[in-house]
């Protein structure tokens, strides 16, 4: 796909992990860092970003557009969108978070850590390294030691559920 | 992040999350959970004590603040934080800290960052130029640079990232004259002179507060107050001298105490007048017996002894909202008013602390 100038809006085509395209404008791809620089120093129009599944990419584009339309009167309706967005199963929100980050979408990078931090935040020891798929590489001793260090920090309830 | 560059490098915090952004997520998780997720696993225990950790969450704007207390029971002084467990239904409770190594009494006290520094006080009768630091990101002492000259009961401010601290020595030799007030940059570690006029060199200070970037400090008989921006000296005016009692805190540039009924009542530098805080009087003891302030994230903080019975005190604590009314006024609402400690008689709180981390 050839980028035209011609008194049009300039095309840029991203193509997925499963070399799926996605035709979109250029100003809008602009809000990643790592995209601008790209089209801005290679004159790319088309740029192939294998490590990132189609879905995830859907995702980001579909932010990347919202987050052009905002104004000053749609900022609640943008913070539902938001809301929404990350609104999705753990795995799939790290995926998205490992692609802006590799993007260098800032905006959007915070919002994702503060969303997988708010997913951890309550989750007891064992959820929290089935999430991650995370082995523990402690003792038995040496994790009853720790608990006994804080034992305040682990009276009450914690979510072990994984989603 | 060149701290966690000494974790094990082959087990990421977060599988295929680089650690850098695995580290902005755990930077925002509050506080309170950290105990739980330094179980996960030993790179998680690391991240979570880093300086790294505190760093980002302080560049985040992620860091909350914290209740630290220091309390005298039976002529010891122990250490102690407010911890509120999320989980559970339980209320706020006081958890014991490591105590300080050395016990000076009448230091001067200041927090900065996510330090606490204990300034100066007597050990053995005899004044010392000790800077003890309690580190609240890993729960240490450690002993700072010394002050030019010994102290006890000496004033401590913080402005713009310096501690100024004033008095609390007898200017009888060249050296305590030149050096009667002194500033401490924590960046470089050292003290320096802060030249003052003989006017202002009283001995003991009975409280501190910084208002703006100027710090006062009162004295028997009358304070000193020492504008940081300026460079200048003056003296307190007359209704602050008078009206100031115990532990003071500033709150939207407001210096609350407790009055001699018991009740609080802040001063408004600018008018020079004192206000009652309304609004709590339902909600609050009357503090004949004192109480200590601290701004809290811009709350006011009080804590007392209340009275339990014959052998034991409650450490008592309230959290109020403070605001101005459009006449001028000042009205507060409790947040909370909790027993965070059940002591022995006798016991006694020093000094309470706030500190962002």
């Amino acid at each position: 796909m050839a980028s035209s100038t011609t008194g049009e809006k300039k095309i840029l085509t991203l193509k997925g992990g499963d070399n799926e395209e996605f035709i979109l404008e250029e100003s809008l791809v602009l809000q990643s860092e790592l995209l601008k620089n790209m089209v801005k120093e290679e004159r790319v129009s088309s740029i192939p970003l294998p490590s990132i599944k189609s879905k995830t990419l859907v995702k980001i584009i579909e932010y990347l557009k919202k987050h052009a339309e905002l104004t000053p009167s749609n900022k609640e309706e943008f913070k539902n969108f938001e809301k929404e967005f990350v609104n999705v199963v753990l795995e799939e929100l790290l995926d998205i978070t490992v692609a802006v980050n590799y993007l260098k979408i800032n905006g959007l990078l915070e919002f994702c850590c503060q969303a997988v931090a708010d997913r951890i935040k309550d989750k007891s020891v064992e959820a929290v390294r089935k999430i991650f798929r995370i082995e523990s590489d402690f003792t038995p001793e040496e994790e009853s030691e720790f608990r006994k260090e804080t034992p305040e920090a682990f009276e009450g309830d914690l979510d072990d559920t994984t989603n | 992040m060149a701290d966690l560059g000494t974790a094990d490098p082959q087990s990421q915090l977060i599988p295929n999350l680089p650690d850098d952004v695995a580290l902005q997520c755990l930077a925002r998780v509050p506080r309170s959970h950290h105990p739980i997720l330094s179980l996960v696993s030993k790179s998680w225990r690391y991240t979570l004590s880093s300086t790294a950790l505190y760093s980002t969450r302080s560049i985040l704007r992620t860091t909350e603040t914290f209740l630290y207390l220091n309390l005298r029971i039976n002529s010891t002084f122990h250490w102690y934080t407010l911890f509120q467990n999320p989980n559970s239904q339980k209320s706020r409770k006081l958890f014991p800290l490591s105590s300080i190594p050395c016990k000076p009494i009448g230091s001067a006290y200041a927090v900065l960052g996510p330090k606490i520094y204990v300034i100066g006080g007597s050990i053995g009768e005899i004044p010392s130029n000790n800077l003890w630091v309690f580190d609240c990101r890993f729960n240490c002492w450690e002993m700072g640079p010394r002050m030019r000259i010994g102290r006890e009961f000496a004033a401590a401010g913080v402005v713009n990232g310096k501690i100024y601290v004033m008095g609390g020595c007898v200017v009888d030799n060249w050296a305590r004259s030149m050096n009667w007030a002194e500033v401490f940059d924590p960046l470089t570690g050292l003290w320096a002179a802060l030249p003052s006029p003989i006017e202002v060199r009283n001995k003991w200070m009975h409280a501190s507060a910084v208002v703006g970037d100027r710090v006062y400090a009162m004295a028997d008989r009358g304070g000193v107050v020492y504008d940081v921006g300026g460079g200048e000296w003056g003296s307190v005016t007359k209704r602050l001298d008078l009206g100031w009692r115990g532990r003071a805190a500033v709150v939207g540039g407001v210096l609350y105490c407790y009055d001699y009924l018991g009740k609080i009542r802040g001063y408004d530098v600018k008018e020079d007048v004192w206000k009652e805080l309304k609004g709590v009087e339902k909600g609050l003891p009357r503090f004949l017996c004192g109480a200590t302030m601290v701004n809290f994230d811009e709350r006011l903080c009080v804590a007392w002894e209340g009275k339990r019975n014959g052998k034991e005190v409650d450490i008592m604590c309230a959290e109020i909202e403070v605001w101005k009314d459009k006449d001028g006024g000042l009205s507060g609402n409790i947040l909370w008013s909790d027993v965070i400690l059940v002591v022995p008689n006798g016991a006694s709180i020093v000094h309470c602390f706030a500190v962002d981390l």
